[in-house]
């Protein structure tokens, strides 16, 4: 499958971002509100009810399109140091996020941890060697 | 003045030779402005969270609109050559026009300018 030379692999990386603007857009909306810097009209519970949905979709498209650009060359990604890092925070924003109790605390985390992950998958293409 | 002259003169300038070509200009800014639209993007793809912007969200888009005229600073011919960058521009006024006037698109318009925008800003790097 030649999907890295087909209009399909931009295409897939324009949905990876709409994706992306819908989760962490979705993410730090929540965590704006947990640290109290603004949607203090609504309470917390009424803003984590809003989002959830979407997080949900959002993590969904991330994770469906990230899986196919993946699988086009799955060996140069895993060459790519870009890739790497991005992978490792990863992990750490997506425990943050579905494994630690909503604090002030780890809404302060998870805005540095996915604004990591969005750097770094970024970057991707800047340390693509091949 | 038309616009084409206008570019190759910002190409000619010292900032913009720096920062074409420079290793971490184009790296950093491009990642600063795919950031701005993860801080951004929520309020305006969620319903319920676009009337008024909280601050961090703001901080988003003055990344984005601030990494993006950069960007175009870094070489404004090939911006200019690109049928993507054009589109992308003409759906940008379309939505700051839409935020200006304060029309009520209606979800479903809105979402589709949006994600076009993305996609013709994607295909810039291609074509």
């Amino acid at each position: 499958m030649t999907l890295t030379n087909s209009w399909l692999f931009p295409a897939l990386e324009s949905l990876h971002v709409a994706g992306l603007a819908l989760l962490v857009g979705a993410i730090v909306l929540l965590d704006v509100r947990l640290l109290g810097w603004a949607l203090r009209q609504r309470t917390v519970a009424e803003v984590e009810a809003q989002l959830r949905p979407w997080v949900r979709r959002g993590l969904a498209a991330m994770l469906i399109t990230g899986a196919i650009l993946f699988s086009a060359d799955p060996t140069r990604y895993l060459h790519n140091p870009a890739f790497l890092v991005k992978m490792a925070i990863l992990l750490l924003a997506l425990v943050c996020q579905f494994a630690l109790r909503r604090a002030r605390l780890t809404a302060a985390l998870s805005l540095v941890l996915w604004t990591c992950v969005v750097l770094a998958g970024r970057a991707i293409a800047d340390f693509d060697i091949f | 003045m038309s616009l084409l002259p206008f570019c190759q003169w910002i190409q000619g300038t010292p900032s913009s030779t720096f920062l074409r070509e420079s290793t971490w200009g184009f790296p950093i800014l491009s990642a600063i402005h795919v950031l701005g639209i993860a801080w951004f993007g929520g309020t305006v793809l969620i319903p319920g969270f676009g009337r008024q912007l909280p601050r961090f969200q703001r901080v988003g888009l003055a990344l984005m609109l601030l990494t993006g005229a950069l960007l175009f600073w870094l070489e404004p011919v090939k911006c200019y050559n690109s049928g993507p960058f054009r589109l992308k521009m003409l759906l940008l006024v379309l939505v700051g026009l839409n935020a200006l006037v304060g029309t009520r698109l209606t979800t479903v318009l809105s979402w589709a300018l949006w994600i076009a925008i993305i996609f013709a800003a994607r295909w810039i790097a291609y074509f």
